[in-house]
């Protein structure tokens, strides 16, 4: 009898286990050895972080800030000791197949995307502390104006060094418009020997319709953001307002023009002709009455 | 004579005199009545507009300026100028979190049981699976249910929402009637926290307070569109969802991502479809198809 409420017990605890964090999750076997294909270096981190940003952040937050998502089960942070547990097999696993409110990144991403992610992830590894030198953040500058009739961005992009400023050579500068809620990535050029550039503005840009847009201009990571902005460029004609077009059953103010002239027509149409019979009838009325014998 | 006149003459100044003392008195008055009375450590409770209640010292308030009704319903009317709203629901992307629906009804006030957004269960054939559908108000181009309105208390704005004036609405239902996506409600009883929003200035474009015995309807949250804001369904997504942005702008931001695409090539790529399109409705709203999901299907509402 003892027996059976001690393993009755020791069942019903380990049915609460989850709800104290610990983590039953479990990884097949041939994903526990996987290893990540993707090298650990600067590149494959700042590619992972992209994936990261775009997939994971929403619930997950930024690694190391602990500003996850107050879910249940919690999402833990990237640098947490939950996350950095796993091996990256178990990771490749969990990203994959999803479970509850962890989607499955099967269908949306392919696996390289998903091993880069892990990488970034790995950064925060307290045992890969140190191992990957960042390379100092160059500092750039770019100064651009709108020419040739709003028809190009003219760029100059130079770089900042101790004691003196160089052009930037073969350097990609993004450009993006302005839009309501964010920045749309219109298109990139890569700038020649001079440090400069010319991007030619798409003429069947899409705009507000005041025609006008705004760009920003940005480098690449290597540098310290930096962005220039090019406000107001008229690219195309101020568009008028949105038509309301006129439709057959609406109210007075959208309706059809034939449909009100039809109607007020024969309104007025009907009211003349009853205004004219009883116009004959009092005339009639009029001569009976001066006509009396 | 002289006497006469000089008398009408002393009666219209002191009837001028006790007029203008009038007038001077009862400003002074309505003056007063403007002023907050400033009682050091007297702490009140308000509700703010964003749905929260916050409980700040009397001392520190001013009066705001608020937009009376006729302004309201006016710019309401209008619209923001040069923009076409359009949103984009990627059904791939849903798992029935339903925060968006919550989001919702905190913002305009609804009932539980009442919903502008709903995310239903679908299944479109024997064979297929299912999948969960959000579904706002598709605010056509083409809307029957603003030309039904015997009072034309809704109607279409300059930038594409759909509107309801409930200062106008009389309650006959006959949009419900001519709506073929179910997409307004009634207020059969008192709406929710209405003791809450007793003499607030109706705003329009949230349609709160909400008034028993008038029709509400999603209005792709225009106060927040005024401030520059994404709709709270939007916001509140934490699966990406929902892209939402100006389709003269040709440009769409996803709530969650902060993500900004462009609109042509994200429906065209994914081949986004309008619902029942076949009615001439024009919809504003797009669907892409649930292909590639991002969770498998639960087969239930997710508890929340």
């Amino acid at each position: 009898m003892k027996k059976t409420i001690i393993i009755g017990i020791a069942f019903w605890l380990a049915g609460l286990s989850p709800a104290f964090g610990a983590d039953n999750w479990p990884v097949p076997e041939e994903y526990n050895v996987m290893d990540n294909p993707v090298e650990f270096n600067n590149q494959n981190v700042r590619a992972g972080r992209d994936i990261y940003d775009k997939n994971c952040k929403s619930c997950h937050g930024d690694p190391g800030n602990y500003n996850a998502l107050p879910l249940v089960p919690p999402p833990p942070d990237a640098a947490s000791e939950i996350m950095q547990a796993n091996s990256d097999g178990q990771l490749y696993y969990k990203i994959t197949i999803g479970r509850g409110a962890m989607p499955q990144f099967e269908t949306t991403l392919g696996s390289d995307d998903i091993w880069r992610a892990i990488t970034y992830i790995r950064r925060f590894d307290p045992r890969n502390e140190g191992k990957l030198v960042e390379e100092a953040l160059r500092k750039g500058k770019i100064y651009a104006l709108v020419g040739n009739y709003n028809s190009t961005i003219d760029i100059v992009a130079e770089e900042e060094l101790t004691d003196n400023n160089i052009p930037l050579s073969n350097t990609t500068i993004f450009v993006r418009a302005k839009k309501t809620f964010g920045n749309l990535l219109v298109g990139s050029i890569t700038t020649d020997e001079n440090g400069r550039a010319s991007y030619a503005i798409p003429q069947d840009m899409k705009v507000k319709s005041d025609g006008q847009v705004d760009f920003i201009l940005s480098l690449n990571d290597d540098f310290e953001t930096v962005t220039f902005s090019v406000s107001g460029v008229q690219v195309k004609q101020p568009d008028s307002n949105v038509e309301l077009p006129r439709v057959l059953w609406s109210t007075n103010d959208r309706t059809q023009i034939w449909l009100l002239f039809t109607y007020f027509a024969a309104l007025i149409g009907g009211w003349t002709v009853i205004g004219y019979v009883i116009l004959q009838i009092y005339k009639l009325f009029r001569l009976g009455r001066n006509n009396k014998p | 004579m002289n006497n006469a006149n000089s008398r009408r003459n002393f009666l219209k100044m002191a009837g001028l005199t006790a007029a203008s003392a009038g007038v001077a008195a009862s400003a002074g008055f309505l003056s007063s009545c403007n002023r907050i009375e400033a009682v050091e450590g007297d702490r009140i409770k308000l509700l703010t507009s964003s749905g929260e209640l916050v409980e700040v010292d009397r001392a520190s308030l001013t009066p705001a300026e608020i937009p009376s009704l006729t302004e309201n319903q006016k710019r309401g009317r209008a619209g923001l100028p040069g923009r076409k709203w359009v949103m984009v629901i990627d059904l791939a992307r849903c798992r029935n979190a339903r925060k968006c629906m919550e989001a919702c009804q905190t913002h305009h006030q609804l009932r539980p049981e009442q919903h502008h957004m709903n995310v239903l269960q679908m299944k479109d054939a024997e064979n297929t699976s299912p999948y969960y559908m959000p579904k706002p108000c598709m605010h056509c181009d083409n809307p029957p249910c603003t030309k039904v309105c015997p009072v034309n208390a809704t109607f279409k704005r300059e930038d594409g929402i759909v509107l309801i004036d409930n200062e106008r609405c009389i309650g006959c239902r006959f949009c419900i009637a001519a709506c073929p996506y179910s997409a307004r409600v009634f207020n059969w009883l008192e709406p929710r926290d209405s003791e809450k929003y007793v003499g607030v200035t109706y705003n329009i474009e949230a349609n709160v307070p909400q008034k028993k015995g008038t029709i509400s309807k999603c209005l792709f949250s225009a106060d927040r569109l005024r401030d520059g804001k994404l709709p709270s369904c939007v916001s509140a997504c934490p699966n990406s969802v929902y892209w939402f942005g100006d389709q003269n702008e040709d440009a769409v931001t996803n709530g969650t991502t902060g993500e900004t695409v462009s609109f042509s090539n994200l429906i065209r790529d994914n081949a986004g479809y309008t619902l029942l399109e076949e009615l001439g409705t024009k919809p504003r709203v797009y669907y892409l198809p649930p292909k590639g999901r991002a969770f498998p299907y639960q087969g239930e509402i997710h508890p929340s």
